[in-house]
C-alpha cells in the first residue's frame, strides 16, 4: 500500500520513525509510553520540532480529538461542536441543524446545552468525537476515541461513527488498545513501539 | 483556637461597625445630597470605571505577554508591574510626576503638546490606573498559566488562527479571572487615595474623589466624613455580594 | 525626615537608657512647626528635665485624635481657630498664644514661575497655582487673604496640608503657591514674595486638662527663650 504520510521525530528517550500507509483507516497500536499520542500530534503540526512529509502534500483541514478530549470549558456541547464549523467557515445559517445532526450521531441531544464539567466523561469523549468529525475534514486524527464511553453504548456509538466518516470519505489515523476498533473500521494496522 | 481567630476578626470587623455606630441616620441624605459628595462620588464612578477599563484594555495583552514570556526579560517586566502593589501609593503618585509631570521624563513631552496630566480629572485615571493595574494582570495572569494550553490548540487544528483562537476559546476560559480582575482594579481605583492626591491634587468637581472627600470632610466635618466612608464600604460589599454567586458558579465551571 | 530621624534616635536613647527617670512627654504639633520642633525639643528637655517626644499632623485632625484619647500632654494648632473648637469640646485648659505666621508666595522657576510678582498676579496668571485646602488653617488663611484683596483666584488643587502645597511647587508641577512664611524659609531655594495684607495665623499651645508638667511646657513655649527660637524660624511674637 502506498505511504501516505512519514514521521521522524525525536524528544529525550523517545524516538519515533514511521509511515502512515494510505488507507482510509489506520490504526496506531501499541503499549502506552510507546508515542501514539506524539505522532498524532505531529500529524496534527501541534510539534514544530517533528519532520512530517505528506506524500501527496498536506491536507487542508484536519479533525482531532485529543487523548483528554479538551472540550473548550466555557462553552456548551453544543457550542463545542459548533465551534469547528464556524472555524470550517461553515455559513451561519446551516451551523444550527448541522450542530442537532451531529449531536444526534453521538446521542448527546440531551445534554447538549451542559457545559463540560457538567457531563460525564463518556459524554464528553462524544461530544469530542462531534466536534472532530463536524466539518468533514480531510484527515481525522482521534487519540482514544470510544475509551471513555460506557459498554452499553460504545459499540453503537462506534459503528455510527465510523459510517460517517466512510460516507465522507475523510481518512481516520486513530490510536487504539480495543481490537473491536480496528475490527469496526477495517483499519490497516501499524504498530507503535 | 477561637481565642487566637478572635483577634484579627476584631481587628477587621471593629472598624466597620464602628463605622455603622457613628453614622449620623438622621442626617444621611443632607450628607449624601451635599455638593461635595454628589461630585465626589460622580468623579469617583466615572474615573474607576475608565481607568478599569484601561486596564482590561492594556492589562489583557500585558498578562498574556507575562504569560507566555520566559526568561530573564519577563521577570523583569512582572517585577515592575507589581510594583504598585508593594510600593506606598504616596510614592507611586511621586513616580507618577517624575515620569508624567510636567517637568517629567515623559510628560515635558505632552508638556511641549499642550497635553497636562497633574491636576486634571485625566491625572486621576492615570494615578488610579497606575495602582490597579497590577490587580488586574495578576489575576488574569495566573489564569493564563493554569489554562490547558489543549483548547486552543484543538482550536487551531480545527482551522481557527491563532488570535481566533484566543479570541474564541482561551479568552472565554479565562473570563472569570477577568471579570476578577477587573472588580479588584476597579475597587483599587475607587479606593485610590495617595497616589491621587499626589499626582492629581484635590480640587472639587475636578480631581477631588469619594476617599479625597473623606479626607478633606475629616477636618471640616467629621460626621459628613463619617457617611462618604459608609458609602464606600456599602459600595464595597454590595460588590462583594453581588458578585459572590456568579463568581463561584464561573470558577466551577472553569475546572476541566 | 530629619524630625522623624531625630525622634527615632531619641525612642532608640530612651530604651538604652532603660529605667531612666526623666519622664517623657508627648506634644502633638501642626506640621507647620516641624522644622522649629528640634531646638524647641531641646529647650524644654533643658529647662525641665523631661524627654519630650513630638508628633505632627494636620491642626484639623487634632480634635478627633484628641477625642479618642491620643497620649497627648501639649497640642500645638498652627491657628487660634482650631485651638478654639479643642477648648470648647473641653479637651485642653486655656491656651496661650506662642507665635504668629504669615502666607507668603512662593513661585517655581517657570515661565509663567518667574512673572509672578504680587497677590494680584495669583488671580491673572496663566500658570498653576494650588492652595492649601479649605479645612486646613494654612486654607482658611488663604481664602481670608484672597477675600480681603478681593481676588477671585482658580487653583489646579486645594491641597490637603501645607507640605503638600509647598511640594508641588518644589517639583514644578505648580508655578505658584500660598504657604507660610516658615515654610518658604525652610526651603531657602525657592523664591518667595511677601503677600500683602494683613492676615496672620496664630499658634497657639494648650495643656492637657489639669496637666502640670503640660502647662509648664506651655508657660515655656509662649515666653521669651522660645520665642528667640521660633523668630529664627521665620515666625513673629503673637
Amino acid at each position: 500500500m502506498s505511504a501516505l504520510v512519514s514521521v521522524r521525530f525525536r524528544r529525550g528517550p523517545l524516538e519515533l520513525d514511521h509511515t502512515v500507509p494510505a488507507a482510509q483507516f489506520v490504526a496506531l497500536v501499541g503499549p502506552n509510553g510507546a508515542g501514539k499520542t506524539t505522532l498524532l500530534r505531529c500529524l496534527a503540526g501541534l510539534e514544530p520540532d517533528a519532520d512530517v512529509e505528506w506524500h501527496g502534500g498536506r491536507p487542508a483541514t484536519f479533525g482531532y480529538l485529543p487523548q483528554r478530549v479538551s472540550l473548550y470549558p466555557a462553552m456548551s456541547l453544543a457550542d463545542n461542536v459548533a465551534s469547528s464549523l464556524r472555524f470550517a467557515g461553515v455559513h451561519r445559517r446551516d451551523i444550527a441543524a448541522r450542530t442537532a445532526a451531529l449531536l444526534t450521531i453521538v446521542d448527546i441531544g440531551d445534554v447538549a446545552n451542559r457545559r463540560p464539567h457538567e457531563v460525564s466523561g463518556g459524554q464528553r469523549q462524544r461530544a469530542g468525537l462531534a466536534r472532530a468529525i463536524a466539518a468533514h475534514p480531510a484527515v481525522l486524527l482521534l487519540d482514544e476515541p470510544f475509551s471513555a464511553i460506557d459498554v452499553t453504548t460504545r459499540a453503537m456509538v462506534r459503528n455510527r461513527v465510523i459510517d460517517h466518516i466512510r460516507d465522507s470519505g475523510a481518512r481516520c489515523i486513530m490510536a487504539t488498545h480495543d481490537d473491536a476498533d480496528l475490527a469496526a473500521s477495517g483499519a490497516a494496522r501499524v504498530d507503535i513501539d | 483556637m477561637y481565642a487566637l481567630a478572635a483577634v484579627p476578626a476584631i481587628l477587621l470587623g471593629a472598624p466597620l461597625l464602628a463605622l455603622l455606630w457613628r453614622l449620623p441616620w438622621t442626617d444621611l441624605t443632607d450628607a449624601l445630597t451635599s455638593e461635595a459628595a454628589t461630585s465626589a462620588l460622580g468623579l469617583s464612578l466615572v474615573t474607576s470605571v475608565i481607568a478599569t477599563g484601561l486596564c482590561v484594555v492594556f492589562g489583557l495583552p500585558l498578562a498574556w505577554a507575562l504569560a507566555v514570556g520566559r526568561g530573564m526579560p519577563t521577570r523583569v517586566v512582572r517585577a515592575f508591574c507589581l510594583l504598585p502593589i508593594v510600593l506606598p501609593p504616596v510614592v507611586g503618585g511621586v513616580a507618577l510626576l517624575l515620569a508624567f509631570g510636567r517637568r517629567g521624563l515623559v510628560g515635558q513631552w505632552f508638556d511641549g503638546a499642550g497635553v497636562q496630566l497633574p491636576f486634571t480629572t485625566a491625572g486621576v485615571v492615570l494615578a488610579q490606573a497606575f495602582v490597579a493595574l497590577p490587580f488586574f494582570v495578576l489575576s488574569v495572569e495566573a489564569a493564563l498559566r493554569q489554562l490547558d494550553e489543549e483548547f486552543a490548540e484543538v482550536a487551531q487544528v480545527h482551522g481557527a488562527s491563532p488570535f481566533r483562537a484566543f479570541t474564541a476559546v482561551t479568552l472565554p476560559s479565562i473570563g472569570p479571572a477577568i471579570a476578577a480582575g477587573a472588580v479588584l482594579a476597579w475597587a483599587r481605583a475607587l479606593g485610590e487615595f495617595g497616589a491621587t492626591v499626589t499626582f492629581a491634587g484635590s480640587l472639587q468637581g475636578r480631581t477631588q474623589t469619594l476617599p479625597l472627600a473623606v479626607y478633606d470632610l475629616l477636618e471640616r466635618d467629621p460626621a459628613d466624613a463619617v457617611v462618604l466612608s459608609a458609602l464606600l464600604v456599602v459600595i464595597a460589599v454590595a460588590v462583594l455580594v453581588a458578585l459572590r454567586d456568579r463568581w463561584f458558579s464561573i470558577f466551577r465551571s472553569a475546572e476541566p | 525626615m530629619r524630625r522623624s530621624l531625630g525622634t527615632l534616635a531619641a525612642v532608640a536613647s530612651l530604651a538604652a537608657c532603660g529605667g531612666a527617670d526623666r519622664p517623657t512627654v508627648d506634644v502633638l504639633a501642626a506640621s507647620s512647626y516641624t522644622d522649629v520642633a528640634e531646638s524647641l525639643e531641646a529647650l524644654i528637655e533643658r529647662e525641665l528635665g523631661v524627654d519630650v517626644r513630638f508628633s505632627f499632623g494636620s491642626s484639623g485632625s487634632f480634635l478627633e485624635q484628641l477625642r479618642q484619647g491620643a497620649p497627648a500632654s501639649v497640642v500645638i494648632t498652627a491657628d487660634a481657630a482650631t485651638m478654639e473648637r479643642i477648648e470648647s469640646a473641653g479637651l485642653v485648659d486655656p491656651s496661650s498664644a506662642i507665635a504668629t505666621n504669615r502666607l507668603v508666595i512662593v513661585t517655581a522657576d517657570t515661565a509663567a514661575g518667574r512673572m509672578i510678582e504680587a497677590l494680584t498676579d495669583l488671580a491673572s496668571t496663566d500658570g498653576i497655582v494650588v492652595l492649601c485646602a479649605s479645612s486646613a488653617p494654612c486654607g482658611a488663611a488663604s481664602d481670608e487673604l484672597l477675600r480681603r484683596a478681593g481676588l477671585d483666584v482658580s487653583p489646579a488643587s486645594r491641597e490637603p496640608n501645607v507640605r503638600a502645597t509647598l511640594t508641588k511647587v518644589l517639583l514644578g508641577e505648580a508655578d505658584a503657591a500660598l504657604v507660610y512664611r516658615t515654610d518658604a524659609l525652610a526651603h531657602g531655594g525657592l523664591r518667595s514674595i511677601p503677600a500683602d495684607g494683613e492676615v496672620v495665623v496664630t499658634g497657639r499651645a494648650a495643656a492637657a486638662e489639669g496637666d502640670a508638667r503640660g502647662a509648664a511646657i506651655v508657660a515655656l513655649l509662649a515666653g521669651p527663650d522660645a520665642a528667640e527660637i521660633l523668630r529664627d524660624a521665620g515666625f513673629e511674637a503673637p
